[in-house]
């Protein structure tokens, strides 16, 4: 992954959640 | 990731469906990315979505997709774009790139991170006399014979043996282990006297991103010089996104020769190697040994690598705020696989962010 001086906090913040929300989904569906 | 009906057509016109294996998305499971439109962080997709870009094409966006020095780029048109001589900016570029990385006394422009990395390797054999190179599991330094010999994740191939790359080419190569300096004696004890250089990126990010341990780059520096062979740092990602001086200021080891590409163009192709003026004597037409190019030091994109320093000597904060972020996003990956107790592996460094998650049921 590379960031660019573009990328703002929101950005990232937003990037976190959703790889957070999609980790759960996949927890939810027991692929992982 | 959106797969449009041109994503399809791709399938049938493009060799693999993309001009470079590691966009066809199959190592994700996925179809070719269609791009439409960049804007700053942003990539769009013909059905009008956006996407946050964390590829900003493999390296070369340091500055998003759309930094303002943009707007020159119909001035810079205008005086045409490729001339097959030299011209002033090219001389004021290479003296800027100078004046932040000393070690490149003398330096040669050429199109591509990957000419430039084969420059390198010519010239030390040139100057050496020997045409081993002792390269690393898992670095990456572009597309040509010798460098793509276990060369990371993006680089493998379905049969190596297959894979056009001649047998002599991979008979001169020494493949280490990173990191591991016992490793590289013991394949230097059988080798050492035929030695033209060591070849290694400080940093590496074809195998999740893997920084040096202490004393490495230290120790390469001198068993090449204990071998008569060059170190040459290959710094196409590490340079500019490490900083202005690379990341041969922040450890504080000289190499004989340099490659430097991608953020140096911003998106525009533009590398150029250098290193010690004994060694670069050996270019043509002074010395023997032939590296050029059509569109080496291209006008247009030596005018972009301006703007680039420009604004980094302008604004050095602006590093030091994208490395803040990738620290913050780093943290909130780590953070998301922990509060789930999947073991996993994010490491960050500087405006470089990579995650390595390993994950089982």
């Amino acid at each position: 992954m590379f960031l660019s001086t573009a990328h703002g906090d929101d950005d990232v913040a937003h990037t976190a959640r959703a790889i957070e929300d999609s980790l759960y989904e996949l927890r939810s569906k027991g692929t992982i | 990731m959106s797969v449009v009906p041109v994503a399809t057509a791709a399938l049938d016109t493009l060799a693999g469906g993309s001009s470079s294996p590691v966009r066809a998305g199959r190592r994700v499971g996925g179809q070719p990315f269609v791009c439409v439109r960049g804007e700053g962080p942003y990539a769009f997709d013909g059905d009008g979505r956006r996407y946050v870009d964390y590829v900003m094409a493999y390296g070369p966006l340091l500055f998003g997709h759309t930094p303002p020095f943009l707007r020159d780029l119909d001035a810079l048109a205008a005086r045409g774009v490729v001339y097959g001589s030299t011209a002033p900016d090219e001389l004021a570029l290479a003296e800027r790139i100078r004046a932040h990385l000393p070690s490149m006394e003398r330096l040669r422009f050429a199109t591509t991170g990957s000419e430039a990395v084969q420059g390198a390797v010519r010239v030390a054999r040139a100057f050496t006399g020997c045409d081993r190179v002792l390269k690393f599991a898992g670095n990456y330094h572009g597309h040509f014979d010798l460098a793509l010999q276990d060369a990371g994740a993006s680089a493998e191939t379905s049969d190596a043996r297959r894979s056009g790359i001649p047998r002599a080419v991979v008979d001169d190569l020494v493949v280490a282990r990173y990191n591991d300096l016992d490793d590289i004696d013991r394949l230097l004890a059988h080798c050492g006297d035929r030695l033209a250089a060591i070849l290694v990126e400080p940093i590496c990010g074809n195998m999740g991103l893997v920084e040096t341990v202490p004393g490495f780059l230290e120790g390469l520096r001198e068993r090449a010089t204990r071998h008569g062979a060059l170190l040459i740092f290959d710094e196409i990602i590490t340079w500019l996104r490490l900083g202005l001086g690379g990341a041969q200021a922040r450890v504080g080891v000289t190499p004989d020769l340099t490659t430097v590409g991608k953020t140096l163009g911003a998106g525009f192709p533009l590398g150029a190697f250098g290193g010690r003026a004994d060694v670069m004597a050996m270019l043509a037409p002074d010395g023997p040994c032939f590296t050029g190019g059509t569109h080496a030091g291209m006008p247009f994109a030596v005018a972009l690598g301006l703007r680039v320093l420009d604004t980094l000597e302008r604004e050095p904060e602006l590093l030091i705020e994208t490395e803040r972020r990738a620290r913050s996003l780093a943290d909130g990956i780590r953070t998301a696989f922990s509060e789930l107790k999947l073991p996993s592996t994010t490491r960050c460094a500087t405006a470089a962010s990579c995650c390595r998650p390993r994950t089982t049921r």
